[in-house]
Formats: structure tokens, sequence, C-alpha cells
């Protein structure tokens, strides 16, 4: 099961660094999300404190991270090789798995670069505190593809999939990831991850929830 | 062994497959005529799991196909109207992924044996975007049977191939049931139909309106009959 799943996360991975139809857009838009508020921020002569940059690297995670699910499912449902994979022999839990994967290597990529234009374009130092917003940063992008895979998953086969992807993700995502996320990081940037400990069980928790819960649809929502 | 049982399949209120019966023996070539929008290739997809039946079973060698998805889909081979080929990848890459999928384990030299048998081995490493319609339909095939499948579903199988792909399609074909393989095939074709398969099926609105064995009914007859039901419907 989880080795199709590796399989898929390869195979997704090698089209994608081969074509790069999606990582270069994902990395401009966070590199324009986070220069646009750099002007902002020079406009208004603003603090870059704690409070404000983590809902700015959220924001960016989010929209590049949305992106990325859109097209998960959607391009091969297009081109019909996603009935190949459901034509193999595993549950279908794997093909979640596999899109999983790889919809995570890619918004992991676009994280690391997004915190590396905002320590350029900010002028900022991590310092001490980026062991832990690099684990906030990773925990928070596995809970939000979780669901994002899910969703994409759910939305694949109705008419208005890209509309319904965003109309039912942010709901799933507000309180339960991007919230914590954001009180979390900030936190961690002010040195005090000692104190985010309930946003991280938050995260973890509900990331478990929606693992649970891709496992039990999955094997009913894909149709070819 | 296919054994299918009031099998029917809606979409919203609209049923596509309204009550089939059907009993596929090992070995048995089986072919599915039809109009355009019969239910033909819903009939496949229910049979290999991309569907789900609204109500009925369908049983493959004893799995049910909702209860035992995966046991069904090791033994069967898929030729649908996609290739399921990825056209950024090579024939190569193609094919590994998917023998990967399957769990064999191929080596190089294997795949390329494979690759040959569909007259592709010259071009395995190009991308399979680069290739003509007809070299990705002989590249499905390959794909097709890469687990070697005991039940082959074959959706118009033939198309886009040229003379000398259609010949080595019906060489596989021929040889497979030689060796006991289980096959449905849908076809427009009535008389490649007729040649290869022992049992003809016609499927009018989702229903089974005629099953015949070839050898109670000549070529002539049969066209016959076919026609006289397309006109009926
Ligand atoms: N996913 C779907 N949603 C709604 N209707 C569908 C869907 N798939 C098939 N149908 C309908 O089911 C009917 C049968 O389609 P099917 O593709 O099985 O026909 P077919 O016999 O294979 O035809 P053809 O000879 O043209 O290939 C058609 O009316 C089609 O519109
Ligand atoms: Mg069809």
């Amino acid at each position: 099961m989880s080795v199709n799943g590796i399989t898929i996360a390869l195979k997704d991975l090698r089209v994608e660094f081969r074509t790069m139809r999606m990582i270069v857009t994902m990395v401009i838009f966070s590199l324009m999300v986070i220069m646009a508020f750099r002007f902002a921020f020079l406009f208004y002569s603003v603090e870059a404190e704690p409070t404000i940059i983590a809902p700015i690297l959220w924001v960016t995670f989010t929209f590049a991270g949305m992106f990325g699910l859109v097209s998960s499912f959607s391009k091969e449902k297009d081109t019909g090789s996603l009935q190949g994979l459901m034509l193999c022999p595993s549950d279908r839990f794997s093909i979640y798995l596999g899109k999983l994967l790889s919809n995570l290597v890619l918004l992991l990529i676009v994280d690391f670069a997004a915190l590396l234009f905002f320590s350029v374009f900010f002028d900022f130092d991590y310092g001490g505190n980026i062991v832990p917003i690099v684990s906030l940063v990773m925990l928070g992008s596995v809970a939000f593809t979780i669901v994002g895979t899910l969703v994409a998953g759910l939305s694949v086969n109705l008419k208005g999939r890209e509309s319904a992807l965003t109309i039912l993700m942010l709901p799933l995502i507000i309180l339960t990831v991007l919230m914590p996320a954001i009180i979390a990081t900030s936190k961690a940037l002010d040195g005090q991850i000692g104190d985010a400990w309930g946003e991280i069980r938050i995260i973890g928790m509900f990331a478990l929830v929606y693992l649970a819960l891709s496992y039990l649809l999955f094997e009913y929502v894909l149709e070819a | 062994m296919i054994e299918i049982e009031n099998l029917v399949r809606e979409f919203g209120r609209k049923g596509v497959i309204n009550g089939i019966d059907l009993r596929v023996e090992k070995g048995d070539y089986l072919v599915i005529l039809g109009p355009n929008g019969a239910g033909k290739t819903t009939l496949l997809k229910l049979i290999s799991t991309l569907l789900r039946p609204s109500e009925g079973t369908i049983k493959i060698d004893g799995y049910d196909v909702k209860e035992d998805g995966v046991a069904v889909r090791r033994r069967i081979g898929v030729l649908g109207h996609v290739s399921y080929l990825y056209d950024e990848l090579s024939a190569l890459e193609n094919l590994r992924f998917y023998a990967k999928m399957y769990g064999v384990t191929l080596g190089l030299e294997e795949i390329k044996a494979i690759l040959s048998r569909v007259k592709l081995a010259h071009r395995m490493n190009d991308l399979v975007g680069t290739y003509s319609r007809g070299m990705k339909q002989r590249l499905a095939i390959a794909r097709a049977i890469i687990h070697k499948p005991k039940i082959l579903l074959l959706d118009e199988p033939y198309t886009g191939l040229d003379l000398n792909g259609r010949k080595i399609l019906t060489d596989m074909l021929r040889e497979f049931q030689k060796h006991g393989m289980t096959t449905v095939m849908v076809t427009h074709d009535i008389e490649r139909g007729y040649e290869m398969g022992n049992r003809l099926a016609v499927i009018i609105d989702g229903k089974i309106a005629a099953d015949l064995r070839k050898e109670d009914v000549s070529i002539e007859d049969f066209k016959n009959r076919y026609a006289g039901l397309m006109g009926a419907a």
C-alpha cells in the first residue's frame, strides 16, 4: 500500500521536475507576496514583529500550496491516467498517500523558499529560533496537505472543482491548522516555542483526524 | 471467470446499465457490440472497479468488485478509451512505473522484450508525448499486459492502429486465447469481432439485447440480426 504511494509520489515529482509546471509558479507567487508586504512595510514603516510576520508567512504558504493542490488530481483526471492508477492492485488510499507525499514535497520547497525570501527582503534573522520555526512550518504544512489532498480528491469529480476546492478547504483548515499555526509561529519567532504546545497539539490532532477521514473516504470518493 | 448479476448503474437519475446478467467462462472470448452510448464502456468500467455498481454484483474469480477490489484488479488487464500513459515520461519509464505499481519486478531486458513485441523498443527512451496515436496505443497494449493478467478487458483496442499494429494485436490476442485467457472486447467492427470471438453479445440501452455463441450463427445471420436490433433501438 504505502509502497505504491511512494511509487506514485516519485512519479509525480519526476514529472514535475521535468516540466516545472507547478513549482516555478508556486515559488514566484511566494516571492511576489513577500515583496508586496515588503513594500507596504516600507511605505508605512511598520515594524516587522512576530505577530505580523507569522500571518504573512502563512498566507504565503497557504495560497502557494493551493496552486499545487488544484492540479494534483485534476490533471490526471483530464488525461485519464488517474484511471490507470485506479486500476492498479492496491487500495485507493495509496493513491491518496502518493498525492499527499508529492504535494507535500512541493509545498515544503515553497516553504523554505518563502522563509528565505522573507529573511532576505526583510533583512530578518531567525537566529536561534530557526529550528522551532522550521519544525512548525513543516508540521503545519503536513496538516495543510493532509486536508488539501483529501479535498482535492473529493472535488475532482465535481463540475466547478477549482472553486469547490477552495470553498471546502478554507473552513476546514482555518480553525484547525491555520490559526494555531499562525499563533504558534509567532510564539516561536518570539523565542517562546515552549508556550505553543497547545497549538501544536491541536494541529497534530486534527492532522490525524483528517488522515483517518481520508483513509475511510478515499475508497469511495474516486470514480472514473 | 466473470459473473454479473442484476447489474444496474445510474448516473444521477439516468440508468446507463439497466439490469445486466452475464457469465463469462474461463477461456471465453466475448465480443460486445452496440450503438454509441449503449453502456459498453460503462460495463467495462464497472467490471474493472473504476465505477461502483448502483445495484447488483460482479464477481471475478469469485472476488466481488466492491469488497475485493485489489484482488480483482490484480487479475485483470484493461485497455481503455484512453491510454493511461504519462506524456512527460518515456515508454520505458511508463512501463517501469506501472510494473512497480503492479508489484512485478522487471529488468531492463524484460521491459525491452515487451516493447519489442509492440515494435517500440527503438523509441523506448523517447517521451510518450512525442508518440503518434497508434504508437501510444501500442504502448497501452504493453501496459495492459505487464502483470500477466488472466482476464483482458478491451475497449475498442484496434483504435488508431495501422495495419501492422492491428496484426501485432491480433496475433497477441490469439496467442493469449490459446493459453486460456478470458477476454471481453468491445468493438464496432462486426467482422473483426466475429473473427476473434467465440461469443457475441449486443448491448442496447444498458441491456443485453442478444448473446450468441459463434457456432450458432453465421456472420451473415449475425449482421442481419445486429442491423435489426440497431433499427429497433
Ligand atoms: N460519468 C458519467 N456521468 C454521466 N453520464 C455518463 C457517465 N459516463 C457515461 N455516461 C453516459 O452513459 C451512457 C453510456 O456511455 P458509455 O460510454 O458506456 O457508452 P458506449 O457504449 O461505450 O458508447 P461508445 O460506443 O460511443 O463508446 C452515455 O449516455 C453516457 O452519456
Ligand atoms: Mg465506449
